[in-house]
């Protein structure tokens, strides 16, 4: 403020150190203010984040519910080919030579033994692909009808944890998932013969 | 996000001493005061993207504290008193020792501001018609008119002799 008179620039001098010479104290009114700008983008922020992360997992269950759909797919696949159809596939039928093959693929020699259910009995083995993975491919039957059981170490396999079931034609599919082993049970008898089949597998191990 | 609240602190925070400064002369509590610039700056922090960088911030700082006060009186937020609880037309003249805190709470609140803008912020006259809405004429009559009274509440003596030698 430029002022002329010198009596009166002399003051507003006085005035002017008068009131800046009073102590201002601007932490506390600071302190509330950054609370209140930083607050809302808080919240946002955090919205931003579960949003985030709420999209990634609709997107892997969307990605993981395509994987099991393939496999199962491959499963029933392999299950028409090489057990309905027999198509030629070179087969381990001694009990040995299968509890050698599980094995060398991480599992118990036993488990191929202990998971057939009463009435039926293990007829063969070989190593197959589902989903790009390899799985231990055991046949057992009960003298009417053949039930596949895909066996594999659970590590990156897409099958879902509880027991879950599905249809895929004519086959019936049933999966399961433990610490020890996930397995995929496809048969044409019936859908429960797969989900008893997965149980057990389930439960022995 | 991040980069507009450091902004922000940057231009607009280092003023918030001088608008707690003036707020204290238009409130009649520190509380209120605190509240007000509180306001102020939210107001500039949801407007700030509409500022202008290498505008003058202080400037527009004080529109806005200013703005807000006026509306918070309207509102019935804050009283429409003098400070000290003095009424102005007919407050006896100050001692000087007496600060000049005190008497500048005994101003009206237009003259009040013209007083801590112009004479303590040091914003000029133009700058004030704007913040205050006012023609310049306004201004520079209300600055006149603060000062006589305040120098009368604090110089009672040299107002009078001031007087006398202009009836002379």
């Amino acid at each position: 403020m430029n002022c002329d008179d010198p009596d009166q620039a002399g003051f507003d001098a006085r005035l002017r150190q008068a009131v800046l010479a009073e102590d201002v104290d601007t932490d506390s009114v600071n302190r509330r203010i950054r609370q209140k700008i930083a607050g809302p983008r808080r919240i946002l922020a955090g919205a931003g984040i579960a949003a985030a992360v709420l999209i990634a997992l609709l997107g892997y269950a969307a990605w993981s519910n395509a994987r099991v759909s393939r496999l199962y797919a491959d499963a029933a696949v392999d299950h028409r080919r090489e057990v309905i159809d027999r198509q030629p596939r070179t087969w381990l039928t001694e009990p040995a030579a299968i509890a050698g093959l599980a094995q060398r693929q991480g599992l118990p020699a036993s488990t191929p033994a202990h998971i057939a259910m009463a009435g039926y009995r293990l007829e063969r083995a070989k190593l197959c692909r589902l989903a790009g993975l390899v799985y231990l491919h055991l046949v057992y039957s009960n003298g009417s009808g053949e039930v596949s059981v895909f066996l594999r170490q659970p590590a990156g396999e897409p099958v879902p944890k509880p027991v879950r079931s599905a249809d895929r034609g004519e086959e019936h599919l049933a999966s399961v998932k433990t610490d020890s082993l996930a397995a995929v049970v496809v048969t044409d008898l019936s859908s429960e013969a797969a989900r008893q089949f997965a149980g057990l597998a389930a439960a022995m191990l | 996000m991040a980069t507009r609240q450091t902004e922000f602190e940057q231009i607009a925070m280092p003023h918030t001493g001088s608008l707690l400064r003036v707020a204290r002369r238009l409130t009649s509590e520190p509380d209120a005061a605190e509240d007000l610039v509180q306001e102020t700056m939210l107001l500039a922090w949801r407007s700030f993207r509409q500022f202008q960088a290498g505008t003058n911030a202080r400037a527009w700082l004080f529109r806005i504290l200013i703005n807000s006060f006026y509306a918070q009186r309207r509102n019935g937020r804050l009283p429409d008193v003098a400070l000290n609880g003095g009424e102005v037309a007919n407050e006896p003249n100050i001692p000087l020792a007496v600060d000049l805190g005190r008497a500048l709470g005994m101003l009206s609140v237009e003259h009040r501001l013209v007083m801590m803008l112009g004479i303590v912020e040091g914003f000029t006259c133009q700058e004030m018609a704007e913040m205050l809405e006012v023609p310049i004429g306004t201004v520079m009559s209300r600055l006149n008119r603060a000062r006589e009274r305040l120098r009368g509440l604090l110089e009672p003596e040299s107002a009078r002799t001031k007087c006398a030698a202009k009836e002379a």
